[in-house]
Parts: structure tokens; sequence; C-alpha cells
């Protein structure tokens, strides 16, 4: 039996394995990040399912219970037997509810626009460090347009051209953050492709693009899962900024932005407005960064 | 009389996350004043940690038990107080990397000079003039205007000329030096060399000189230690060492160094002509300011050469000749300036960019730096598979893994660590992986840039070793670029020397060692160290004094022909003076 398992683990070994292979047994094996992938996943399974969990619907107007605290909060509250788990908000929708909803819209908008922002950024990046010369210098300079442009004034007239709507929420941020990811990737990629082994893979016949596929951009990882890490509260943020502008999302439907925001004004009357939303994100971000801490080690085969 | 330095059982334990290591075991050794002991022994074998114990420097993991005594006085545990008073003072270090030991923000002379206002409570105006005096003593040139430049103008050399006057300044008892030409030219190891074998004689210091290699040892040391595991080996007189050595390990450390009378292997017929190079030029073009008119940094100035299947040409010159440069030029690595490239009878600039590439399993290349020349994030299967699937993408993956599988066994790679990374392997492994790299596509050429110059003496013979044993199956022919002279000899037929950037002799291997023409080549030769003690100390060396002139420099070329510098752009010319022997002009 012992002989069959050791047989079995060598040609396990034997098999070639590759980075991304050892990454996720690394990743698995990595307690912190696979507890946020856990709870990352309880949390958007509860947006998706939120119409199922609650008798409420999340734009049900009830002026009869406005402010209302959730049915279990100590002392005196006017609706100990409606089931509102979180309380209501200013115009008695169910708190709950809305903040499933907005978990929808904070997760879709953090998530898409850092996974955009992410794809274009890295391979921008990538191949201006490695062509380098005039095309670096031109592409870089696009970059410094873009990022001169002012963002508010640049999502109105976005709103303007093509009328509101959600995905061009996405595009507005996703076209903002990526500038920064292609320049923190850029300068990664200048000192990478100083290294032997770029060399070396120049030297065994492999074309620019297979290198900065398969050499440059793992090796520009680490500080990319780090400003990943930040990108994705930084996006939350930004979309409720831009909510509370009114060019964002729009009543009745919500997010963690808003609610948040709507919540410090009651923080006194209600503090459930805000510590709720507020729970979710901060648990939300934290998981975020627990994974993003894990990916990184995880890609680094140093670090065992 | 009592020893200067007394170390007895000394044990060194470093606490790591998996587990205890035992670095040093139960070592012992005494210096008398005025004397030079040598520890040998390869890299991990703890001789470095040994001396960081004794003197209080061990990391902050690591934990020394056992004596030593300084003049008498036991100072391992003594107070950090104590232990300050006398490194800088009485007992001063040299380490291997005169870069990172020196700070990059602190002018050479004041970095000199405060060891002195430390130490000794000199006044500031007279550690300067002490340390220029320093200066002149490890034979800077220009000693004024080095005083007031930062690190990094300084050559390699030239930092570890500083690192020494640093050492010096104190006046200490005892110097430990610790590899301290290991990361230098040949040249330039004999001149520092020649400058502690000055200080010994002169000022009666006593050196504790630590090196992996024997050469560097055998004109300096009066009696050798041999460590290895952590273990002393043995001790003697250097004549007992070199020459009765008991053993084994000891006896395989000096059989590992290329013999001076060693003859050139005859590996494999010598076939038709591969490769012709005519007359190749590469230049960068330099800026020292922004608004300058760029200069032209003429890294290889006209290089010719034919090589032949199965024939292996060695490249040698100092850094900064230019024969890094050669090679990546003749591999399409650099854009050349001037000159034919013909490989096979074709000329390759008439061959595009796309068609190299398929060309390049023709010729390949192994790097200086093992590690370095591996992606840290590939296992080293697929960093050997890389070639292959670039070349050929349509191979399934189970005739790639027998391929790689077939290719490990070769370079003596176990076949299983297909999956190891770079770092988990060490740095002969790692060549290893190198080899096996260039090798899977069956090239007809192979590049070795200073392939084994930074393995140690054991390890650099096993790699050469295999590397004759690859081109007597094949008939591959060699470029083999080095900058020591004897591991050259192994392996070549032919020998070219390369002076900033041009040939200055090219012969058979057995011409150019037995019958050396230019000056420039005698003053190599003369450099290369011998594990022989009595004819090292007996040795009368031609040295190159000082740098290697900047390349910018158009008279530089004039060098070894003084005659002709009134007219600075003449280039020396090659002279045929015998059927496979040119040699340039020189005075």
């Amino acid at each position: 039996m012992i002989a069959t398992g050791q047989t079995l683990k060598v040609m396990e070994e034997v098999k070639g394995r590759s980075l991304w292979v050892d990454a996720r047994r690394r990743l698995v094996r990595n307690r912190a990040a696979m507890a946020g992938i856990v709870i990352l996943c309880v949390i958007a399974l509860l947006a998706l399912l939120a119409p199922m969990l609650s008798p409420f619907a999340f734009d049900a107007i009830n002026y009869d219970i406005i402010a209302c605290a959730p049915n279990w909060w100590p002392g005196e509250t006017a609706c100990r037997a409606s089931g509102h788990i979180f309380g209501t908000d200013s115009v008695g929708r169910d708190l709950f509810v809305r903040v499933l909803f907005g978990a929808r819209v904070s997760l879709a908008v953090g998530l898409v626009a850092t996974l955009v922002s992410l794809l274009i950024g890295v391979f921008y990046g990538a191949v201006a460090g490695y062509l380098g010369g005039r095309v670096d210098a031109l592409m870089m300079r696009l970059v410094d347009i873009l990022y001169s442009l002012p963002f508010v004034f640049f999502v109105i007239i976005l709103m303007v051209v093509f009328d509101r709507n959600f995905i061009l929420l996405f595009v507005a941020i996703g076209a903002v953050e990526w500038l920064t990811m292609a320049r923190i990737v850029r300068g990664q990629t200048l000192s990478i492709k100083q290294k032997e082994f770029i060399e070396a893979a120049r030297a065994a016949g492999v074309g620019p693009l297979a290198i900065i596929a398969r050499h440059v951009i793992p090796n520009v990882v680490g500080p990319v899962v780090v400003y990943v890490t930040l990108t994705v509260p930084g996006v939350i943020l930004t979309e409720s900024f831009l909510s509370f502008l009114g060019l964002g999302i729009q009543e009745p439907l919500t997010s963690w932005g808003v609610l948040v925001s709507d919540g410090a004004g009651q923080m006194e009357t209600a503090p459930w407005m805000l510590v709720f939303p507020a729970l979710f994100m901060a648990v939300t971000l934290f998981c975020f960064n627990f994974v993003g801490d894990g990916l990184r080690d995880a890609l680094d085969p140093k670090d065992r | 009389m009592a020893a200067l330095l007394e170390i007895t059982d000394l044990n060194v334990h470093f606490a790591l996350a998996d587990g205890d290591v035992h670095a040093v075991k139960d070592a012992g050794l005494s210096i008398q004043e005025g004397e030079c002991l040598g520890v040998v022994g390869e890299s991990g074998s703890g001789k470095s940690q040994l001396f960081l114990a004794a003197f209080g420097l061990l990391a902050s993991n690591g934990r020394a038990r056992g004596s030593v005594k300084f003049r008498g006085e036991e100072i391992l545990g003594a107070s950090p107080k104590r232990l300050n008073a006398l490194r800088g003072g009485a007992v001063t270090m040299i380490f291997q990397d005169p870069l990172t030991s020196l700070t990059p923000h602190m002018k050479v002379g004041a970095q000199i000079a405060e060891a002195l206002m430390l130490h000794r409570r000199v006044p500031r105006d007279d550690a300067q003039s002490k340390a220029r005096e320093m200066l002149d003593y490890v034979r800077i040139p220009e000693s004024g205007r080095r005083l007031k430049q930062y690190p990094h103008e300084l050559s390699g050399g030239m930092r570890q000329r500083v690192m020494i006057a640093m050492a010096t300044i104190t006046g200490p008892d005892l110097i430990v030096a610790d590899e301290p030409t290991t990361a230098l030219d040949v040249t330039v190891q004999a001149q520092i060399l020649e400058i502690l074998r000055a200080l010994k004689n002169e000022k009666k210091t006593a050196i504790a000189m630590i090196s992996h290699d024997m050469g560097v040892i055998a004109g300096l040391a009066d009696r050798v230690q041999v460590m290895r595991h952590g273990r002393i080996v043995e001790s003697g007189t250097a004549d007992q060492v070199f020459y009765a050595p008991k053993d084994g390990y000891t006896r395989m450390l000096l059989d590992a160094i290329p013999k001076a009378g060693e003859a050139p292997p005859p590996a494999g017929p010598i076939g038709a002509p591969l490769l012709n190079v005519e007359d190749l030029r590469v230049s960068f073009p330099v800026k020292d300011r922004i608004f300058q008119k760029a200069r032209l940094l003429r890294a290889v100035d006209g290089v010719s050469f034919t090589l032949h299947r199965g024939e292996t040409l060695g490249v040698v010159g100092e850094s900064g000749c230019g024969k890094s440069t050669l090679a990546r030029a003749v591999l399409q690595l650099l854009p050349k300036s001037e000159g034919r490239v013909v490989w096979l009878g074709r000329d390759l600039d008439a061959v595009a960019q796309s068609e190299i590439r398929k060309l390049r399993g023709d010729f390949q290349i192994v790097f200086q730096d093992p590690l370095a020349s591996l992606d840290p994030r590939m296992p080293i299967g697929i960093s050997i598979a890389e070639p292959l699937k670039a070349l050929e993408p349509n191979l399934s993956r189970e005739t790639l893994r027998q391929k790689v599988r077939a290719m490990m066994q070769r370079v003596g790679l176990d076949g299983a660590w297909i999956n190891r990374y770079p770092h988990e392997l060490s740095g002969g492994q790692n060549q290893r992986v190198g080899l096996a790299r260039a090798m899977i596509l069956g090239p007809k050429m192979l590049v070795c840039d200073e392939a084994v110059s930074a393995l140690d003496v054991s390890i650099q013979a096993q790699i050469v070793e295999l590397i004759r044993g690859l081109q007597a199956e094949s008939q591959l022919a060699l470029i083999f670029i080095s900058h020591d002279l004897s591991v050259v000899r192994r392996l070549s037929h032919r020998v070219m020397v390369l002076y900033l950037g041009r040939v200055v002799e090219l012969a058979s291997s057995n011409k150019l060692y037995t019958d050396p023409q230019h000056p420039y080549t005698r003053a190599l030769l003369s450099a290369v160290l011998s594990p022989d003690p009595r004819a090292e100390r007996a040795k009368k060396r031609e040295l190159l004094t000082g740098d290697l002139p900047s390349p910018l420099d158009p008279r530089a070329q004039l060098t070894f022909l003084k005659s002709r510098l009134a007219t600075p752009d003449y280039r020396p010319k090659l002279q045929q003076i015998s059927t496979d022997h040119w040699v340039a002009e020189h005075d």
C-alpha cells in the first residue's frame, strides 16, 4: 500500500506542471485566501438570490415604517413584528434586500471594471515596455493624454452622448483605471526586459508576443496583484461618488456606496442604515485583500 | 608567543524555518602575527560564516559556541561596544563585492578617512591626507582626483583597492579577506594579490584569506586550511597541503584546477567551415550630457574569424573588451553596425527576421549567470522545452516530454526534477539546465559566454567535461568566451585574444600558450594563477598597471603601439607570423 502510494507520488511529480498549476495548489493551501474566496462566493450568491431570500421587494416603499430599527435591535422599535432583519431606510424600504441588491452593482462594477483595467493595462504596459523606443514613447504619451482628461467631465460627456446607461459606468471607470495599471506594468517590464532569461528566450527563438505572455507577464504579477487589490475598493468608491453626483446608479436601484453615503447622513438617529452596508463592504474588501495576498504568494515559486 | 587569533571548537548554528543548520562544526584555527592563513572550501562550506561568527557578525538567526581569542582576550560573546572597537581597528575585513560594501552616496575619500577618524581619533584634515597616502599605496593613479569621486565612478578593481585602503588605514593586525578577487578579471586579480602580498611583507599584517580557488591562495598563504561541509578536513603549511595533500577532498580540489602544462584535448575531427565573420563592428552611441553630440563607443571594432564544424574557438579578454557583444552580434541578438556574418554560406543580413528566428535552432548560447538566465517562475522542464516549443510547435506533449527527459539525462540532471524551480537547484545544476536548453534543438554551434566563470572550481571542471562530451558526440562548433585563460585552454583548438574590441592575437591553442607574441597576451598569461606555491612565490609578473583604458578614447587602441600615437586614428593591423598565428602590430 505504502509502496503504491510512493510510486503514485513519483509519477505525479514526473508529470510536467506549470506555474499556474503550482499556483493553484499553493493558493488552495493558503487558509486566509481560501476563507476570503469562500466569503466572497457567499456574498455573491446572496446577491444573486436576493429576491428569493426576503419577502420584501427592493423598491417597495412603506411610509408606515420609516427608518425602522432591525427587529432584534435592543430598545423600543415600531417594527418588531415586521421581519425587517436589517431595519428599513428613510422611505421604509427593507434594508436587507437593498444591501443585497447593492452588492450586485458594487461587485459587478468592482470586478468588471478591475478586470477590464487589468486586461488592457497589463497587456498595453507590457507591450509598450517590451518593445521600447518609439513605440513605447507613443503608447505612453497616449496614456498621459487620457490621464489629463478631467474624470467627471469625461463621464458627463459620455452620459450626454450615449444616454445614461449602466454599461457606461463600467466603461467610464475602466477607461480611467487601466492607465495606472499600464504605467505600473510598463515600469516593471522595463526592468525585467534587462534580465538574462529574456535574452535567453530570444536566443531560443521565442517570438516577442510569446516572450511577453510567457516571461514578462508572469513576472510582473507581484505588483499587479497588489495594485488590483487596491483597485477594487477604489472602483467601488468611485462608483458611489458618481452616483452621489447623479451620474451613476439611479433610484430605486442602489449600490453599497450609495447606501453608505445615505446611512452616513442618518448615523445618529438610525445607525443600522450605515452599519450594515458598511459591514458588507468592509468584509468584501478585506476578503479581496486576503485573496490578493494569497495570489501573489501563490504565483511566487520562491515562497513555499 | 601567543597566537594573534586563536579559534577553538567553534560551532555555528542557524535556525531556519525547516530546522536547524549546523554551518560550522568544531572548527579550530590559529593565526600568528604577520602570517597569512588561507582558508579554502567550496560555496556553502562555512568558511565565511566561521570568520563572521568569530567577530560577532552573524545574521540574527545564527548562534555561535566555542572560543575565539584575539591576543589572548576572549571575544566570542563580548559586548557590542568592545567588538565595534576591535572591528575596523585591529581587525578589518574585505568582502567579495566591492560595490555593495561601499556606501554609494559617500565620496571615496570620506569613506576611507571615516575609519581613521572613528578608531584613531585623527582630525579630519590629517585623515584626508592619510587617505590619499593609502590610495597611493594601493596604487590608484591620480589619487587626489579619486578621493572626490563616488564608488560607482570607479571600476571594480579600483573599488576593491579602495576597500583595501579602508581596511589598512587604521594599521590593523589582522585583515580578513573574504573572496577578495572572485568578482574580478585575472589581470586585476593579480594586481590585488600583489597589493595584499606587499601588505603582508612590508606592514607585517596578518591576513586570513578566504577563497574557493586554490590558485589564489597558493602564492600568498603560509598555512592552509581546507573546509568542507562546515568541518576543517585538512590543515598544514602551504607546501604540505599543495604538494602532499592527505585528504581526498583536497586532492579533488587541486585536480579540478587546470594545470599550466596540460595539453588541449582533441575533441573529434574538425570539418567544413560553418561560420564566417568578416570585419564585424558594433558601436553604441554614448552621451554624457543631454545636449552633447553622441560619441560612438566601438564595442567590437573590426573582428574577423572563421569557425569550423567540431572546432572550439576560445575568446579571451578582460571585462569590457567586447567579447560578449561580439557573441551577441554573431547570434543576431544585437544589431551590428558594419561587417558580415555568414552562416553556412548565407549572409545573415539577407535573411528576414522571421527566418532568423527559425535558424536559431542551429546556434545557441549558454550564459554566465545560471540563475539569472532562467525564468524564476518557470519549472526547469518548461524552460528546457521552450526552444522546442518555439521552433517546432506541432510536437505532441508526449514527445516533448520524452525529449526533455532524454536531454536532462544527457546533461546529468535527474529526470524527476522537471518540476523544480531554478532557486531550488545549485549553480552547477542550473548551468546544466542552461546547457540542456541550448542543446535540445541539436545546434551546430554553441556559444558559451563565461559559462563557467560563476561556478566553483570543482563544478567548473565538471561542466567543462560535459561540454567537451557534447561536442564530441555531435561535431558541435563552440565559441568559448572567458576571461580565464586556463579554462579556455582545456577546450579550445584556437584562441582569440580581444583588447578593446579588436583582435590582438589569434593562434592555435598550443602556440598561444607556449609562444605568446603580443605583450597583452603575455600579461594575461602571467596573471594566471597556478596551485603551486613555490612557483607562485617566485613568479615575476608582467603586470599591466592601472585599468583598461576607456574605449571612448581613440588613442586607447595604441596602448601597445606607442610609436604610432602621432596618428591617433591608426588601428594596429593583424600580421601573420606563421601558418596559424596572427598578431597585431605592437612595439
